[in-house]
């Protein structure tokens, strides 16, 4: 990663060398909520995208608790959060311009609230990681045509707005106010429901829970969708989900547009995302499903886009 | 203690989420789209859908064991086609598939999660005194043929096999009594908790009646069939890594029954047998990766009878006297076993595996000796998927077993999916039925005045194990979306070496013997062919439906003819001797095939009525029918039994998990006071019980 990083400076210092006629190049902080492997997927994503843009922009990047306002010394003109953490860090200790991304858009729109009083809004805006719900009840209208009880399960802290439902959908949410009334939840909604939704809740679905959330709805043939890649390698039926990468590549876009307008684009969903499907569980619980590509399709026909 | 602990973990969670930040509980982090998982969904847990199974199987879910009422384990096998479930006394239930039904139905095997309860001396199972309460069990597959490849041997004609809730299904605490008529009294308390590396069940139950009471005016000798089984059982689920997980299960019950005749009978006054079972099994699995993991289990059974009488005086001067007779038996098995499963392409998978057992027994009043039977089995199983609609399934099972013989039995079967909802299955497979202690080493004998004797078995040994070969063309298609399938096949099967009771004049015994001495003897060989049906259909969300049919043909011949030629005896002895074994032989042949209904039948429906109110009902309809060891033809019989049940509690205290309760009300029998069943003996009554459960 760092020497991409170094490619990449070097590549902008030749830019900078070869076009001397060109304003100064972008100075963008990238502020990272942790060092785990899905912060690096997109640190080393965005470097790639931009590169391949050819974009003149400077990367400088730093871990949030590393941070200090005095880090660095040089003018900052965007600041790109990755993570929770990065985003809180950045909107109390840096002026500059804000874009967050790998954030929950509840969680997202709770800190916007939280340091309102610190930011105006045109200098803040996010990319989620989270999937609208048109686009979930899409999908698995697409992945799962026939099974039209979507069961949700969220403890009472969690803010859940129910969307308005397609045709022919309906959704089954229930809430669980401690983890011992977990399971008679569980039951009752997996008796009462032709899929189960995963909604992410630590209080929820917690690795211990996980494990048996999934064995309890295998044992009651009713599929899980989760919201990861993982949830579909423990043993949950599909997916859908974005990646690292496509949040960089969107952010990367971001940038480019910034650097030249010094505006930022309005809040938004990620653009592309992928799909994940168990093709062991599904034939296990005997359900036929389509390809990846084939229910990219699907969703596009039914109008919930898709890329 | 646990509310402290909960107390605990509590403030534990609350110290962790203050000093991580200042968020507000609920609101997700990147963390909650980001964890990793271990793989839960590993590549043993998953099953094949029926659709793609070698066997033809049967599912008895948790909602179809609440809505049949039933008490019984035994009782639920009726939802099966062509199995047959009968009672020889009120604690005696005889379950058969295909006939050949006798008070012991050796030739299936039945497993409860993975436990053999098929267990010697005599190869039976007894389940009145199962350390298992009806109320643990998740769901029942019966595999409907032969299956060593998958489930080991003795599984013969079919497969029972019981799975348990796991460690963290019933989180709750739960109280539940039964009180009814013919003196039905159960009470049974479960309670268990689910932590982050631990999850615990356990179960208390105390269940019992007074079995099957005389009927007013009907002349039968009336039955003394009183008992009461008390038992513990618990599972312990831990997780020492997110890739290991140790099965513990642990059980014990203690049961009385009641036995004999009030009327003088010799050797069979009325008493109580005692009977203690204990079981212990470990089972670990680890995923080694999504595609395979390894699992070791290990098992313990131990069953400790106690039964001694005196007998009351009989046969004149042969037995003036009071002699004792015992039916002690105390017997251990102990079985081991690793199992490897890989999915060696998205489109192959392997489950291979080898393992012991050891069977000993000590009852000096029914064996020769006291055995201590090894055998030993090494199998492998292989899912094929030719093209995505052509399957194959291949394996094979081999075993040596206790007495030194080594056989193999193969299976293959072929699905093919003629769209995706449609299946076609052919299928050939083969299995043993191992000789069980009784047959080849059976020794029940009692010294009266002598020179005389009540000599009732002298097993003769030498036997070798019965074979079934099997074949099948099934039809396996999904009618709906909501579920609805429809299960339909032609088979046949053919057993050879049949072992069967023989009644032997042997010159060393008999003339001294004050009943007629009995061994055992591979003398048959017999086909079985039919057609059998299940409908599962779901009428609606609140309704579903199952209909299961069968028709069956089954024959027997014998595959020798008598040949007593004693020296030293007249010819004409001679000649009377084979006469009357011919004259045996004839009429086991003649019973045999009657031990199959030609047309059996059930039908469960359920429906849930919006407030918390259930109805189940099942009919159940058999042609006539022989158990090989009753005296009398069971007669055409239908009944029906009905559970309508009603749910209480508040919304909130059912989100809250507390303060749940139901009542419930069965009729067994509803439509008659007293059909028959396995013999004049045992005529049901209409029962009625009523079944209050609380949940807190």
């Amino acid at each position: 990663m760092f020497r991409q990083l170094a490619i990449l400076l070097t590549a902008s210092a030749i830019m900078l060398l070869t076009n001397p006629v060109q304003a100064e190049a972008l100075n963008v902080r990238l502020v990272m909520s942790g060092s785990a492997p899905p912060y690096q997927q997109f640190s080393a994503a965005l470097d790639k995208a931009l590169a391949e843009n050819s974009a003149d922009v400077t990367v400088i990047e730093t871990q949030a608790d590393a941070v200090s306002r005095s880090n660095g010394g040089a003018k900052i003109d965007l600041i790109v959060a990755v993570g929770m953490k990065a985003m809180e860090l950045a909107i109390t200790d840096f002026d500059a311009p804000l874009l967050s991304t790998m954030i929950p858009r509840a969680s997202y729109e709770m800190l916007r609230e939280k340091y309102s009083s610190l930011r105006s809004s045109n200098a803040v805006s996010a990319i989620y990681l989270d999937q609208p719900w048109e686009r979930q009840l899409n999908f698995i209208q697409a992945a799962l045509p026939g099974h039209s009880v979507v069961g949700v399960l969220y403890s009472p802290d969690t803010p859940i707005v129910l969307p308005r439902l397609p045709q022919g959908m309906s959704l089954n949410a229930k809430s669980v106010s401690s983890a011992k009334t977990l399971f008679a939840a569980l039951e009752n909604i997996l008796n009462s429901s032709d899929v189960l939704l995963v909604i992410p809740d630590s209080e929820i679905y917690s690795s211990s829970n996980v494990r048996n959330i999934l064995l309890t709805s295998y044992r009651q043939r009713v599929p899980l969708v989760g919201v990861s890649q993982a949830y579909v390698n423990a043993g949950a039926l599909c997916a859908i989900y974005s990646t690292p990468e496509q949040l960089a590549e969107q952010v990367a876009k971001a940038i480019i547009s910034f650097a030249s307008s010094r505006q930022l684009p309005g809040p938004q969903y990620p653009e592309s995302f992928s799909i994940g499907i168990n093709n062991q569980v599904a034939r296990s619980l005997g359900i036929e499903m389509a390809s990846p590509d084939a229910i990219r399709q699907r969703m596009k026909k039914a109008g919930g886009g898709g890329q | 203690m646990k509310q402290l602990q909960s107390w605990l973990s509590a403030s534990i969670l609350l110290i962790g989420m203050a000093c991580g930040s200042a968020w507000a509980a609920g609101y997700p982090s990147e963390q909650d789209y980001l964890q990793e998982f271990p793989i839960v969904l590993s590549a043993s847990r998953l099953s094949q859908p029926i659709s793609e199974t070698p066997n033809a199987m049967t599912v008895i879910d948790r909602g179809m064991i609440v809505a049949s009422g039933a008490r019984n384990i035994a009782d639920l096998f009726r939802l099966v086609p062509s199995m047959y479930v009968g009672y020889a006394d009120g604690h005696t239930p005889i379950v058969s598939y295909r006939g050949i039904t006798d008070e012991h139905a050796r030739r299936m095997q039945v497993l409860v999660d993975g436990r053999s309860i098929y267990l010697p001396i005599f190869g039976r199972v007894d389940w009145a005194e199962l350390p298992l309460d009806i109320g643990d069990i998740e769901r029942i597959e019966v595999v409907r043929g032969p299956s060593a490849a998958s489930h080991g041997s003795n599984s013969v004609q079919g497969v029972i096999n019981i799975l348990t809730h796991q460690a963290p299904g019933v989180p709750k605490a739960q109280v539940s009594v039964n009180r009814g008529d013919a003196g039905i009294s159960d009470v049974s308390a479960r309670f268990g908790g689910a932590g982050e590396k631990w999850d615990y069940r356990v179960t208390l139950a105390s269940r019992g009646d007074s079995g099957f009471d005389p009927l007013p005016n009907v002349a039968s000798i009336p039955l003394n069939d009183n008992s009461r089984t008390q038992l513990i059982n618990t599972r312990i689920n831990y997780r020492p890594t997110g890739n290991d997980s140790l099965d513990i299960q642990l059980g014990y019950s203690d049961s009385s029954r009641m036995l004999g005749d009030q009327v003088p009978n010799f050797h069979a006054p009325v008493r109580d047998q005692k009977v203690n079972a204990d079981f212990e099994q470990i089972t670990w699995l680890r995923t080694l990766d999504v595609a395979s993991d390894f699992q070791l289990n290990y098992y313990h059974i131990g069953r400790n009878t106690k039964d001694e009488r005196y007998s009351v005086p009989a046969y004149g001067a042969k037995a003036p006297g009071s002699y004792l007779f015992s039916d002690n038996a105390v017997i251990h098995r102990h079985d081991f076993e690793m199992q490897h499963t890989l999915r060696t392409s998205p489109d192959n998978r392997v489950v291979w595996g080898a393992g012991a057992r050891q069977d000993s027994a000590t009852a000096p009043n029914i064996l020769r000796y006291s055995p201590t039977w090894r055998e030993y089995r090494l199998f492998g199983h292989d899912e094929w998927r030719i093209t995505p609609a052509n399957l194959v399934n291949i394996g094979a099972m081999a075993e040596k077993n206790a007495l030194g013989q080594t056989r193999v039995s193969p299976r293959i079967s072929y699905n093919y999916h003629l769209t995706p909802l449609d299946t076609l299955r052919a299928s050939v497979s083969v299995a043993y039925r191992n000789p069980e202690m009784i047959e080849e080493l059976g020794n029940q004998s009692v010294p009266l005045a002598a020179p005389w004797k009540w000599h009732n078995i002298s097993a003769a040994g030498g036997l070798n194990p019965e074979k079934a070969i099997s074949r099948e063309i099934g039809y396996i298609g999904q009618l709906d979306d909501a579920g609805s399938t429809l299960d339909v096949r032609i088979f046949h099967d053919q057993i050879s070496d049949i072992i069967w009771v023989d009644p032997v004049y042997d010159p060393a015994i008999y003339p001294t013997s004050v009943v007629t001495p009995k061994s055992f003897k591979s003398d048959f060989n017999a086909y079985h062919s039919g057609l059998e049906g299940t409908l599962n259909y779901r009428l609606g969300a609140h309704s579903k439906l199952t209909v299961n049919y069968s028709h069956q043909i089954a024959g027997a011949t014998p595959s020798r003819a008598s040949s007593y030629a004693y020296a030293g005896y007249p010819a004409a002895i001679n000649a009377a001797l084979n006469t009357a074994l011919n004259a045996s032989l004839t009429s086991y042949a003649y019973k045999y095939a009657q031990t199959v209904p030609l047309n059996s039948g059930s039908l469960l429906f359920s429906h849930d009525f919006s407030g918390g109110t259930q109805l189940g009902a099942g009919f159940y309809h058999i042609d006539p029918v022989r158990s090989l060891d009753a005296g009398t033809l069971q007669p055409l019989t239908r009944y029906l039994d009905l559970r309508l049940a009603q749910r209480f509690g508040s919304r909130r205290s059912r989100e809250k998990g507390s303060g749940n309760g139901e009542i419930a009300l069965v009729v067994q029998n509803a439509l008659s006071d007293h059909y028959f069943d396995y013999s004049s003996q045992t005529r049901h009554k209409r029962r009625v019980y009523l079944t209050a459960a609380l949940e807190f």
